[in-house]
């Protein structure tokens, strides 16, 4: 399968949130029942604002080369491409034992608490590397799954509670969603410019017509995480 | 009478639960999904998650009501799907349905009680251009099979199609419909139950017995 990365530029606004459907039952008061179908998402909505000739290109350009829902993009928070606190990237940071950090932990596991919170604890970080809220943690692997073995698939968590890696590089945050149960203990967990495989879609997905100056005058992009083992 | 895992039931009543279902049709080759991501396994079985948040989930009943088949969107027509359309012996394959309770993480599967079993009725394939496109499963279970009426009539003439030297309805009228209510609502007289209207007794159909005549 052909993951296309996102368009570099031209967006003007953005949401990346946890999709989450409820089966609710609103009642008057705060006691709401319900269930929840299915597990959490990532959803994505992109708008385009007021861009230039060139810009406005190479975004058609990138949306025709999406084929529609047929192609997958690895969709990321614009936010967010590196940890709040070192957003520059990772220039210069060495691990403990003094080699050059690349962005990838050496390890990571998670661990569910009595509350149903997702401890994920990360290790061979620098020291002193810093998680903040809404910092992402991001995983690859080699999916296995018939229709796209062999492809690099990608998820990603977003960090609620963030911490400080200690002297050893290791570091414990609370990550929202829960990593998902297809993502293989044996995958990578990384730091920089975390992704998530998404699909576009298309019924919400729209450039608008091109004016005098030949840029598009808006449009929307909107993609929703497509999870495989 | 459904049994469901006390902690599930905990986890539903705190309204924390994450629920989703599994499919198991054992078509040949058998097929086995679930609406989740990745693969779990249920009862000693690999399920295949094609990321349907909707799957076996939508089903109606009413008590007293006539028993309502279910019928499985497997969306997005995935390949694990489309492989359903091509497998042998689909008609008739048997179907379990489970309804899988997973906690409010997502990961910690609770319960995956069995929730209905059926056979494939129809199975049908829909794609709207920049819409949807999907498989559509019927299922019937066993109470709505009940339901279905056959084209056999207590007749002297469908005897006959079955041995042309068989007589034995000649002096029979023929009873064209017959209600049995079988675990259903109760009607309100006794007589509306055996169809004897004001006749009464059991009409048993048999030459010697009340015949009833439509």
């Amino acid at each position: 399968m052909r993951i296309i990365d996102m368009a570099s530029s031209g967006f003007a606004q953005q949401e990346f949130e946890i999709q989450r459907v409820d089966h609710g039952a609103p009642e008057a008061g705060g006691r709401i029942g319900g269930v929840q179908a299915g597990q959490p998402l990532w959803l994505a909505v992109w708008t385009v604002g007021k861009i230039g000739a060139r810009r406005s290109d190479e975004l058609r350009a990138w949306l025709s080369r999406m084929r529609g829902a047929t192609r997958r993009l690895l969709g990321r928070d614009l936010a967010r491409p590196y940890p709040l606190a070192h957003i520059t990237g990772f220039a210069r940071m060495t691990l403990a034992d003094g080699s050059p950090f690349t962005g990838a932990a050496a390890d990571w596991s998670e661990t569910l608490d009595s509350e149903g919170d997702s401890r994920v604890t990360l290790e061979g970080l620098p020291p002193g590397l810093i998680l903040s809220t809404l910092d992402y943690i991001g995983f690859k692997w080699t999916a296995t799954e018939p229709s796209v073995a062999g492809t690099e698939w990608r998820a990603k968590v977003r960090v609620v509670e963030g911490g400080i890696a200690d002297p050893a590089g290791t570091v414990t945050v609370t990550c929202e969603p829960p990593v998902p149960s297809c993502v293989p203990p044996g995958a990578s967990a990384h730091l920089d410019r975390p992704a998530c495989i998404m699909a576009l879609i298309t019924d919400q997905t729209r450039l608008q017509a091109i004016d005098r100056r030949l840029a598009v005058r808006g449009g929307t992009v909107a993609a929703i995480q497509d999870l495989r083992s | 009478m459904k049994t469901i895992a006390p902690a599930a039931k905990a986890a539903i009543a705190r309204g924390e639960a994450i629920v989703t279902g599994a499919v198991e049709i054992l078509s040949g080759p058998a097929i086995r999904l679930w609406g989740g991501f990745g693969a779990i396994a249920i009862g000693g079985e690999s399920y295949q998650g094609i990321g349907d948040r909707g799957l076996a989930q939508q089903t109606s009943g009413a008590i007293g009501g006539i028993a309502q088949g279910v019928t499985l969107t497997l969306s997005g027509v995935e390949p694990e799907a489309l492989a359903l359309l091509d497998a042998d012996e689909i008609k008739g394959a048997p179907v379990v349905i489970r309804r899988l309770i997973f906690a409010g993480d997502g990961k910690t599967l609770l319960d995956a009680h069995v929730f209905d079993r059926g056979r494939v009725d129809t199975v049908t394939s829909e794609e709207t251009v920049g819409g949807e496109a999907a498989v559509r499963v019927m299922v019937e279970s066993a109470a709505r099979g009940l339901g279905r009426r056959g084209e056999r009539m207590r007749s002297d003439a469908d005897q006959r199609l079955i041995n042309p030297n068989d007589g034995y309805f000649r002096n029979t009228s023929f009873a064209a419909e017959k209600m049995l209510y079988w675990g259903g609502k109760k009607p309100h007289r006794v007589g509306s139950v055996m169809g004897g209207g004001g006749s009464g007794g059991f009409t048993g159909g048999g030459p010697s017995s009340t015949v009833v005549s439509h």
